[in-house]
C-alpha cells in the first residue's frame, strides 16, 4: 500500500489505511501531478502529506481543495512535507511507469533507517536513468523492516527510497495511476514548485561529478526525504569519493575537507527541510571555500610578504606552489618589493618553469612591469652552484601538508631543497593553509607517498627537429666552427653524420622506453617527500606564524583530526 | 664508422694525427682541441696529454734533464691554460716531470757517490725516523735551478706511513743519501742537484739517448696504468660491496660501472641510480639500460658498456635527481666517482654531489668516492670556484623558449661541484682504500712539490 508505506516512513503514523482514502489520495496525487517533464521534478503541493496528517479534514474536499488546504492549514514540518511530496512524486512515478510501459522502476522501501537500496529508475526518467548508472554500488548490509521490500538484487545497495514508487509488478495494492496531462500548481504554494531546476540540473551535469548529481537528482526527487536518509545518501556519495581517491589518492587537504564536510552533514538539524538543508550546505561549502581557500591565501601571500624587505632579498623557491606565486606577485605588486627570486625545477614535472613563466608574465624582467625584480632558474643539480653564487636572503616553499611533528609534505624535491638552504643559512619558510595541517605523523619519505607515472621519467625530446640540431651539433663537435677545423668532413660524411643524428635523436626519445621489458630495471617517480622539521624555521598560515612543531597546536583549534 | 671518427675532432682524431704531424702542430692541435673543449672530461684529457707529452719527449732536441724538464714544463702550462678546468692535465705534465725527475735521481744514484764524510750510511727505510721532518725546516728551498730538490723534500717512504704502494717511489733509498737533511748540511749547490754538498758528486755522463728512452718508458707505464686504472679499482669492490646492501649512486662513469659490475658478478644487491639531469642523465639511462651512450652525450667520463647491470641480476632503480632525498633513507652507502680530488682531500664532482652528499649525510650513510691515481691533483683548492666547470645553458632552457632565454636573469648549467672533504668517507684509488684524512699525504706522494707550480 501506498499509503500505507508513506506513513510507515516516519515510523509514528499508523498504519491503515481505508480504501476511501486511498481513493482519494489516489484522486489527489492524480490532480496534484505535475504533468511535468519526464525528468524527475521537485516536490509539488504537498497533498500527500496533508492527505496523511488531515485525512479526516480532506477527505470530502475535492482533490484541489484538499491541496489548497494542505497548504494553507497545515503547519507541516519538514518531514511530513517531505513525505508529502515523496508520495506524490512517487504516484507520479508510478504513473508515469506505468504509461511508459517500463519494467524498472524505483522500488518501494519503506524503512529509511538502515536500508539502502538503488535501483534503477524508470527509464522515462532520462535524468534518473543517468543515475542508475551510478547508482549500482556494492551491497551494504541492510535490514529489511518493511514486507514490502521487493527482494534485493545481489550487488544492489539500498538507499532508504521514499514509497509508493513500487513497481508495478511487485505491488498489487497499488492501483494503475493515471495519466495526468496537466501542469497544475497550485497558486498558494507557487514557491515551492521547482523553477527551472530541473533544466539547469541537466544542463549542469557536466561540471558536477555524477555521482554528485545523482544524489541531487534524489535529494530533489525527494526519494531521498528522510533526513536520515539524505545523510546516508550523501555520505554514499562521499563514498564515492573513494573512486576519486582511486583516481588519485586524497590529498591531506582534501582529506581534510572531506572530514569537515561529513562533521558538517552529521551536525545538521534534522527539522530543516530539504531545500533549507541544501542551501545550507551549499552555503557552508563556499564559505568554507572562501575562507579556508580563497582568503586564507591572500592572507598567507600578505603575512609572507611582510617578512621580505623592501629591496635586496633573494628568494629560493622550488616548483610551483599556488600560495608562493601568489606571495611573490603580492609582494612584486602590491608592496612593491624588489627582489631576486630563484627558481629550482626538477624532472619530470617542471613545474618550476611554470612558475617561472607566469613570474616573467606578471613583468619580472627588463622592461616589464615589475622590472625591479629578476628571475633566476635552476635545476637542482645546479642548486649548489646557485647557492654558491647568489647571497640567497629566504627560502619559500609550499605545502601538500604539514604534518603533526612539524615535517613538510611537498613536492619531490622540496626537502634537498630545505636541506641545501639550511647548510647556506638560509630560513626556510613553508607557506601552508591550516587545511593543509594533519595530526598524521611520517619520519621518512617514503611511508605516506603517492607514485607518479614511471613513464614520466623517459624522456622526450622536446622538439625532434631541434634534436637532430643539437645533436648533430654535438657529434661534429665544432663543426659548426668549421672555418678552424683542420679536418673538415666532407659533404658525404656530413650526410652520413646527419642520419647518424637523426638515428640518435630517435634513440634518444626511446633509451628507456624499453624499460618495461627490462628485468630488474624499475623506474621510480615519487610525487612528494617528506622534509624533516630541523629544515624548516616557520609556517605561516592564514591563522598567523607558528613554528613547524606547532602543528598540532592549530589542530588541536580545529578539533582533533580522526 | 671508424673513419668517420678520425675526422671528428676529438681524442680519436687526435692520436690517428700524432705520427704523423710534426711536434709543434701536434702541440698546437691538442691546444685547440681543450680550447674547444673538444676533449673533455677526466680520462681523455689525461690520455692526450700524456700522448702529445710522449710525443714531445721523443721529438725534443734536448739531451740534458734540465733542458727536458723545462721544455715538458713549457709545453705543460700552455696545455694547463688551454683547459683549466680539466685538472688531469695538469696531473700528467706533473707526473711526466717527476718521471724526468726521478730517472735523473736514478740516473745520478747510479753514479758512484764516494766517500763523504758527512754522509749518514744508508738506513734502512724502515727505520727512518718521522723526526726528520718536516724537512722544510732545515734548509731553504733552492730554486736556482730547474732540477733543485725542494729542502722540504720528505724523507718518508710510502711503507712507514703504511700508505699505499706506488709505483717508481719518488723517494728511493737512493736518493735518500742524496738528501741534504742526510748530508746534515745544506750548503752548496751544484748546477745539477742544490742542496748536494758532496763533493766527490761527478758530473753526470752524457747518457741523452738512455735517459730519454727511459724517460719514455716511465710515460708509457703511465699512459698504461691510465687504462687499467679502471680495473684496479674495481678490483677492490667486493671489499666494499656486501651482499643485500642497496647502493647509491648518481650519475655514471666507467670507474662506477666497472666496480659494481665486478661485484655484481660476485654479490646480489640493490642499486638506486640518480640519473643526474641535465648533464648526464642519457649517458645513465643509457648505461642502465645498455645501450650505446648517443654521440655527443659523453660528458665527464663515460663510456657504453655492452651488459648493463641488470644483465647480472642486479634490481636498479633509476630515480629522477628530485627523489634523492626521499630514497637514500633505503640506502646503504653512496659509491660515486670524482672528477678530480684535490691536495685536502676534497673533490670536484658531477653537478649535484653536493646535494647527494648532505642528504648522505643527513641519512648517516657513508660516501665512498671512486678515483683513479691520475685524477688526484695536487692542487690547493683556495678558491673552490675554480673548478666549477661550465656546460650548455640550452640543457636546462631550450633556446627555443625564447621567453625563458630573453626574460631570466640568468640562467647556469654548472656541470661539476666541488665538495668538501669532511662529506667523504673514504677514497678507493687504484693503488687501494685511502681515508680521507691521509689523502693529501698520498697525493703529495705522488708528485714533486716543485712541480706544483707548473
Amino acid at each position: 500500500m501506498s499509503l500505507g508505506d508513506v506513513s510507515r516512513t516516519n515510523g509514528d503514523v499508523p498504519n491503515p489505511m481505508t480504501t476511501p482514502d486511498q481513493d482519494a489520495i489516489e484522486q489527489e496525487q492524480q490532480n496534484a501531478q505535475d504533468g511535468t517533464t519526464e525528468s524527475t521534478t521537485d516536490a509539488t503541493a504537498p497533498s500527500k502529506k496533508s492527505s496523511k496528517k488531515e485525512r479526516p479534514q480532506v477527505q470530502a474536499s475535492t482533490s484541489e481543495q484538499n491541496i489548497a488546504e494542505a497548504g494553507a492549514g497545515v503547519k507541516l514540518t519538514g518531514a511530513a512535507l517531505k513525505k508529502q511530496k515523496a508520495a506524490e512524486k512517487a504516484a507520479r512515478r508510478a504513473e508515469k511507469v506505468a504509461l511508459k510501459g517500463a519494467d524498472q522502476i524505483q522500488p518501494e522501501k519503506p524503512q529509511q533507517r538502515a536500508d539502502i537500496q538503488q535501483q534503477k529508475p524508470s527509464q522515462a526518467e532520462t535524468a534518473t536513468k543517468k543515475d542508475g548508472d551510478h547508482l549500482q554500488t556494492p551491497t551494504q548490509h541492510h535490514k529489511r523492516r518493511g514486507s514490502n521490500q521487493p527482494p534485493l538484487e545481489p550487488g544492489a545497495v539500498r538507499i532508504p527510497f521514499r514509497p509508493g514508487q513500487q513497481p508495478a509488478s511487485t505491488s498489487q495494492s497499488q492501483p494503475q495511476p493515471q495519466q495526468k496531462p496537466a501542469d497544475k500548481r497550485v497558486p498558494m504554494v507557487s514557491h515551492l514548485y521547482p523553477s527551472a531546476r530541473p533544466a539547469s540540473l541537466t544542463t549542469a551535469s557536466r561540471e558536477i561529478h555524477p555521482s554528485v548529481l545523482t544524489l541531487a537528482l534524489h535529494l530533489r526527487s525527494l526519494s531521498l526525504a528522510g533526513s536520515t536518509a539524505r545523510t546516508l545518501s550523501l555520505l554514499l556519495t562521499l563514498k564515492r569519493i573513494t573512486f576519486l581517491s582511486s583516481a588519485r589518492p586524497l590529498g591531506v587537504a582534501q582529506g581534510n575537507a572531506i572530514r569537515w564536510l561529513k562533521k558538517l552533514i552529521s551536525q545538521l538539524d534534522p527539522d530543516l527541510d530539504d531545500a533549507d538543508a541544501k542551501r545550507f550546505l551549499s552555503d557552508a561549502i563556499d564559505g568554507f571555500i572562501v575562507e579556508k581557500i580563497t582568503y586564507a591565501s591572500t592572507i598567507i601571500a600578505e603575512q609572507a610578504s611582510d617578512r621580505l624587505s623592501q629591496t635586496g632579498e633573494t628568494i629560493l623557491v622550488y616548483g610551483k606552489s599556488s600560495l608562493v606565486e601568489k606571495t611573490l606577485l603580492h609582494a612584486a605588486r602590491n608592496d612593491h618589493k624588489k627582489f631576486r627570486v630563484i627558481v629550482v625545477d626538477s624532472r619530470p614535472l617542471f613545474e618550476g618553469r611554470n612558475l617561472a613563466k607566469s613570474l616573467l608574465r606578471a613583468g619580472m624582467h627588463d622592461g616589464g612591469d615589475l622590472s625591479s625584480c629578476e628571475v633566476v632558474y635552476t635545476l637542482i643539480s645546479g642548486l649548489s652552484n646557485v647557492l654558491d653564487q647568489n647571497t640567497v636572503t629566504k627560502c619559500f616553499l609550499g605545502a601538500s601538508g604539514v604534518l603533526g611533528n612539524g615535517t613538510l609534505y611537498s613536492r619531490s624535491g622540496t626537502a634537498m631543497v630545505a636541506m641545501m638552504a639550511r647548510q647556506h643559512k638560509i630560513p626556510v619558510i613553508v607557506l601552508g593553509e591550516s587545511i593543509k595541517f594533519t595530526a598524521k605523523m611520517v619520519v621518512d619519505s617514503l611511508s605516506m607517498n603517492e607514485i607518479g607515472d614511471p613513464d614520466a621519467l623517459i624522456e622526450r625530446e622536446q622538439s625532434h627537429v631541434f634534436t637532430d640540431l643539437s645533436s648533430q651539433t654535438a657529434t661534429k663537435q665544432g663543426e659548426s666552427q668549421n672555418a678552424n677545423t683542420k679536418k673538415g668532413p666532407t659533404k658525404k660524411k656530413e650526410e652520413d653524420q646527419k642520419e647518424q643524428d637523426e638515428a640518435h635523436a630517435k634513440n634518444n626519445e626511446s633509451l628507456l622506453s624499453g624499460w618495461h621489458d627490462q628485468q630488474g630495471l624499475y623506474l621510480l617517480n615519487l610525487m612528494y617527500d617528506v622534509t624533516p622539521r630541523e629544515y624548516l624555521d616557520m609556517v605561516i598560515c592564514e591563522l598567523g606564524t607558528l613554528p613547524p612543531g606547532g602543528v598540532p597546536v592549530v589542530n588541536g583549534v580545529h578539533g582533533a583530526e580522526e | 664508422m671508424a673513419a668517420d671518427l678520425l675526422l671528428v675532432p676529438g681524442l680519436a682524431s687526435f692520436r690517428a694525427s700524432l705520427p704523423s704531424w710534426p711536434v709543434e702542430k701536434s702541440i698546437e692541435h691538442l691546444i685547440s682541441l681543450f680550447r674547444r673543449r673538444q676533449i673533455r672530461g677526466p680520462k681523455p684529457c689525461a690520455l692526450a696529454t700524456a700522448w702529445l707529452l710522449r710525443k714531445v719527449v721523443s721529438t725534443t732536441r734536448a739531451t740534458e734533464p734540465g733542458k727536458l724538464i723545462l721544455r715538458v714544463q713549457d709545453v705543460g702550462k700552455k696545455l694547463v691554460e688551454a683547459a683549466p678546468r680539466e685538472l688531469t692535465v695538469g696531473n700528467i705534465v706533473r707526473r711526466v716531470l717527476g718521471a724526468i725527475r726521478e730517472e735523473e735521481e736514478n740516473r745520478e744514484a747510479d753514479t758512484p757517490l764516494g766517500s763523504e764524510p758527512n754522509s749518514i750510511p744508508p738506513t734502512p727505510a724502515g727505520e727512518l725516523p718521522t723526526s726528520f721532518l718536516p724537512a722544510s725546516a732545515i734548509a731553504p728551498a733552492r730554486d736556482d735551478s730547474p732540477l733543485g730538490r725542494p729542502q722540504n723534500r720528505p724523507a718518508l717512504l710510502s711503507q712507514q706511513t703504511g700508505g699505499p704502494e706506488r709505483r717508481p717511489a719518488v723517494t728511493s733509498m737512493f736518493s735518500i743519501m742524496a738528501h741534504p737533511t742526510m748530508r746534515g748540511s745544506a750548503g752548496g749547490s751544484s748546477p745539477i742537484r742544490s742542496g748536494s754538498s758532496t763533493p766527490s758528486t761527478v758530473p753526470q755522463p752524457p747518457q741523452n739517448t738512455d735517459f730519454r728512452a727511459e724517460v719514455l718508458e716511465a710515460i708509457t707505464e703511465i699512459v698504461d696504468e691510465l687504462d687499467q686504472a679502471d680495473e684496479q679499482v674495481a678490483g677492490y669492490a667486493l671489499d666494499h660491496i656486501s651482499s643485500q646492501e642497496t647502493i647509491f649512486t648518481y650519475s655514471t662513469s666507467p670507474v662506477v660501472q666497472r666496480f659494481l659490475l665486478k661485484a655484481a658478478s660476485k654479490r646480489k644487491f640493490t642499486l638506486i641510480q640518480a640519473e643526474s639531469y641535465p648533464n648526464s642523465h642519457k649517458a645513465t639511462h643509457a648505461t642502465v639500460i645498455g645501450s650505446k651512450i648517443p654521440e655527443g652525450y659523453e660528458d665527464l667520463d663515460t663510456e657504453s658498456f655492452s651488459k648493463p647491470l641488470i644483465a647480472y641480476g642486479i634490481t636498479v632503480l633509476l630515480i629522477p635527481d628530485s627523489s634523492i632525498f626521499a630514497l637514500m633513507s633505503r640506502a646503504n652507502k653512496v659509491i660515486i666517482s670524482a672528477t678530480g680530488v684535490l691536495s685536502n682531500g676534497s673533490i670536484v664532482a658531477a653537478a649535484g654531489t653536493k646535494p647527494l652528499v648532505t642528504a648522505a649525510r643527513f641519512h648517516r650513510v657513508p660516501v665512498i668516492v671512486l678515483a683513479e691515481t691520475y685524477k688526484l691533483s695536487p692542487v690547493v683548492p683556495y678558491d673552490p670556484f675554480d673548478f666549477v666547470d661550465y656546460g650548455d645553458v640550452q640543457k636546462v632552457v631550450p633556446y627555443q623558449d625564447r621567453e625563458m632565454q630573453l626574460g631570466l636573469q640568468s640562467v647556469q648549467n654548472p656541470v661539476t661541484d666541488f665538495v668538501e672533504s669532511e662529506y667523504v668517507d673514504m677514497f678507493v684509488t687504484n693503488l687501494g682504500g685511502v681515508a680521507t684524512g691521509y689523502m693529501y699525504r698520498t697525493i703529495r706522494d705522488q708528485y714533486h712539490d716543485e712541480d706544483l707550480e707548473l
